[in-house]
């Protein structure tokens, strides 16, 4: 289900200005792009796990 | 035969053994000054064999290879480091010799050297000066040391903790190290990161391993300046930064993880007892595995690092080496086999270090690693203790050392030893695998190693500066100064009957050495410091659940206690992470800040007043003796990357391991029964570190960032604009970092906190009197 997201004009130009330079064939690509890729990279880094396990070797860590 | 003597640079051949076929290379025994005889050279029936193949049988031998061709290689090896190598350039007239013990505490060794038990020490001190050294805020290791190495404040290197967050995601790391993945490869108009072979994913490039520190240190100054600098197993410098110029050799320490990347290393467990196999581990640091014993035999697998090179794994599993325990039926002797390994052992007995193999793509990329064993039981119960895999020093591959084949030059001469910093496994005692006997057996052979590293240095120093480092001095002390007194809720009574003087017993050891360096150079400027001091860590304080009683920080839905970084951010102001580190959750810094930057000092004055109104409820006292404003407390364009606020407990307290990474325990404040009894992370000017010179000190109060500065003016070196310590031997008139402050808090006001360190049951923490 599609859901509309207002932003003010000063943002939408800057991002419009963005998306052309960047050579996306329309804001809404671009918007779509960089929501995903940033919904990503704080999910890889909320669940790492591994890093967690790796420092609870730390004697300081009880 | 002519050309030998090029081979043994610096030693006396004393016997050239036969040649007993054509193109074998004769065997050499030659001494070295300071070194016991070794033989340099391998033929059919020698026994020593070239230590990259197998085991080194003698810490003594040092093999060549039968092909000519290699002999240039391997006597540059023998001669050392590729880098200014030879005698010449690893040669200064001026001799500056560092002894760094972790965490050796001034009022105890005021305390033994007032009952005749350190002379050494007492003599330095009547030589030179005997003084308290001013710590970092937080007293904290890798905090502490970069201080020292730098001469600049966390401002300026960027360490702040053990445990740093990252503002962008709130996820906690450590601060010894950053990975840096590689950049992918830009092909045909595609960036390609790795190539598909046979089922893996090879990376067309390297992921690299820096150093968090973003301040140089003081060897890189000396050696620039021509100074040969020799740094033997330097804390907070993983991995070694190279120094140019004159000669120089480094080792890592602190911040040195094992081959699974943890830090402290993970051991292995493997036992047959149900009980133990019910129970499990209670914290962390270690792997038990339950085996069963079938016919006297067990089968079982080591556990190495995760194998990231598989294809298409979502979760990549990690790589295993079977081996198998063969049990004598009726004696306590085992068996204990894998790859090419066989190694016999009698019950409470260790192995040497032995290599183990990790095969991560078959023929491309393989991890050598080293292990030790302790057989800990055989009958009626299996129970096999595994070390943490350690990077093996034999191989160049990993980075530890600097240059690059040093490692192997230094375990070709003593043996192999433990690389991974904080070797000492305190984690194995607190999950209660190993008891305080076992434990001291393990921390003894770590000692060991290091007094053979000791040695090997004194027989290499041939002036310009070296500093040699212990870590021993701390670990042992978190896990044995609480038993000192009686009374701590981690320590019984027997306990504390049993090993009171184990402190103290080690504190003896640490003179002797100290006498050794004296001996052997008696003209040379001798410094003993430590990082910090030590008192005891009774009463844990869990500093999320504090933020949440006060209504600063607020726990995820559905509510896990556990659960590391579990906050609603969104209502959340204040969140701890780290042992000391309290941060806002500031609109505009943190991945979901709500704290608009107006507000910013408000909410941190306010939780400043409530930390130091803070009481314990079991005795009443102060919970909080400082809190530390970090854009006060830290200079450099790195500071606001740190803590806004810096917890300094009261001594007696500590900043729980859960509350560090971010979770939420039930209760605020509780007794701490762990074995780790004690702890210096506490308010800064409670466990100052020493400082033993033997010229004398020429101000009051010399701190960690003067150590840098007085090593170069010694030297005639320049100190860089960005250290703010004195030349604290020669007189320096260079303002001091004090000053800086004092000029800045008479405009802001008096620093609050609160008077006194009295601990919970009006007990004093040890050694630290009002």
């Amino acid at each position: 289900m599609a859901t509309k997201i207002k932003i003010d004009s000063h943002l939408h130009d800057r991002v419009r200005a963005a998306s052309e330079a960047a050579g996306y064939a329309s804001v809404e690509e671009f918007v779509m792009h960089v929501l995903e890729k940033e919904v990503s990279r704080l999910a890889e880094a909320g669940d790492d796990a591994g890093v967690i396990d790796r420092l609870k070797g730390l004697g300081y860590l009880e | 035969m002519p050309g030998l003597r090029r081979l043994v640079p610096g030693g006396t051949v004393t016997d050239v053994g036969s040649v007993r076929s054509a193109g074998e290379l004769p065997v050499v025994t030659a001494r070295w000054p300071g070194m016991k005889t070794i033989h340099v050279g391998c033929g059919p029936d020698r026994p020593c064999v070239c230590p990259r193949r197998r085991d080194i049988a003698s810490s003594r031998r040092v093999c060549l290879p039968r092909a000519t061709g290699l002999l240039v290689a391997w006597a540059a090896a023998l001669c050392g480091p590729s880098a200014g190598c030879s005698e010449e350039e690893a040669t200064h007239a001026m001799k500056v010799i560092v002894l760094g013990f972790d965490g050796l505490d001034p009022a105890l060794c005021e305390e033994l050297m007032a009952a005749g038990r350190l002379p050494h020490l007492s003599a330095l001190a009547r030589r030179g000066s005997f003084k308290r050294l001013g710590t970092s805020v937080p007293p904290q290791s890798p905090v502490a040391w970069s201080n020292l190495m730098t001469g600049t404040d966390s401002g300026q290197h960027g360490v702040f903790d053990f445990i740093h967050r990252d503002p962008t995601t709130a996820a906690p790391f450590s601060s010894a190290a950053v990975e840096v993945p590689p950049e992918p490869l830009p092909i045909v108009g595609s960036r390609v990161d790795s190539v598909p072979a046979f089922g893996y994913e090879l990376p067309v490039r390297p992921t690299t391993i820096k150093p968090n520190r973003h301040s140089r240190a003081f060897w890189e100054y000396l050696t620039e300046a021509g100074v040969p600098a020799h740094v033997f197993r330097m804390p907070a410098n993983y991995p070694p930064t190279a120094s140019a110029g004159a000669h120089f050799c480094c080792l890592s320490d602190m911040g040195t993880v094992d081959v699974v990347n943890s830090q402290g290393g993970t051991f292995s467990y493997y036992t047959s007892d149900p009980a133990e196999q019910e129970s499990g581990l209670t914290t962390e640091g270690g792997v038990l595995y339950g085996v069963t014993v079938h016919d006297d035999r067990v089968d079982g697998q080591w556990t190495g690092p995760v194998n990231e090179y598989v294809a298409g794994a979502g979760s990549p599993e990690p790589v295993r080496v079977a081996f198998v325990l063969r049990r004598d039926p009726s004696e306590d002797v085992v068996t204990v086999e894998w790859q090419d390994q066989t190694v016999l052992l009698r019950e409470g007995e260790w192995s040497e270090w032995r290599p183990v193999t990790f095969e991560l793509v078959p023929y491309v990329t393989t991890l050598r690693a080293m292990v030790r064993l302790y057989m800990k039981e055989v009958h009626p119960q299996v129970k096999l203790y595994v070390s943490p895999f350690n990077m093996d020093p034999q191989e160049e591959s990993w980075e530890i050392d600097r240059p690059k084949n040093w490692s192997r030059h230094v375990s070709d001469a003593i043996g192999r030893y433990y690389t991974q910093g904080l070797a000492e496994n305190t984690k194995a005692l607190s999950n209660r695998i190993f008891t305080r006997d076992e434990f001291l057996r393990q921390s003894e052979i770590v000692f060991q190693e290091r007094l053979r590293l000791f040695d090997f240095a004194m027989g290499h120093y041939r002036g310009g500066l070296l500093f040699f480092y212990f870590g021993t001095t701390d670990l042992v002390g978190h896990m044995f100064w609480g038993a000192q007194r009686a009374g701590h809720p981690g320590v019984t009574d027997e306990e504390h009957q049993r090993y009171g003087q184990v402190m103290a017993e080690l504190y003896e050891r640490v003179d002797e050495i100290v006498g050794r360096a004296v001996e052997r150079f008696p003209d040379a400027l001798l410094m003993v410091v430590s990082d910090h001091g030590f008192c005891d860590y009774r009463r844990s304080v869990h500093l999320n659940t504090w933020l949440q009683q006060n209504g600063y920080a607020v726990m995820n839905n559905p509510p896990d206690r556990k659960a590391s970084m579990n906050f609603d951010f969104l209502q959340t102001r204040a969140y701890g992470v780290g042992l000391n580190g309290l941060y806002i959750n500031l609109a505009g810094r943190e991945r979901m800040g709500v704290v608009d930057s107006a507000y910013r000092q408000s909410v941190i004055d306010e939780i400043t007043a409530k930390l130091l109104a803070f009481r314990d409820p079991k005795s009443g006292g102060a919970v909080v003796k400082t809190v530390y404003d970090g854009r006060r407390q830290y200079h450099g364009p790195l500071r606001d990357a740190g803590p806004d606020l810096i917890v300094g407990y009261m001594a007696g307290y500590r900043g729980s391991g859960e509350s560090a990474m971010g979770a939420f325990p039930k209760a605020v404040i509780e007794d701490n029964t762990d074995a780790w009894g004690a702890d210096h992370c506490v308010a800064a000017d409670q466990v100052p570190g020493v400082l033993f010179s033997s010229e004398r000190v020429r101000v009051d109060e010399p701190d960690l960032l003067d150590i840098a500065p007085t090593l170069l003016a010694r030297f005639g070196v320049a100190a860089p604009g960005q250290m703010t310590g004195r030349d604290f031997l020669g007189g320096s008139l260079a303002l001091s970092i004090d000053e800086h402050r004092k000029t800045e808090m008479a405009s802001v006001g008096p620093l609050r906190g609160n008077q006194g360190n009295t601990m919970p049951d009006g007990v004093k923490c040890y050694g630290h009197e009002d």
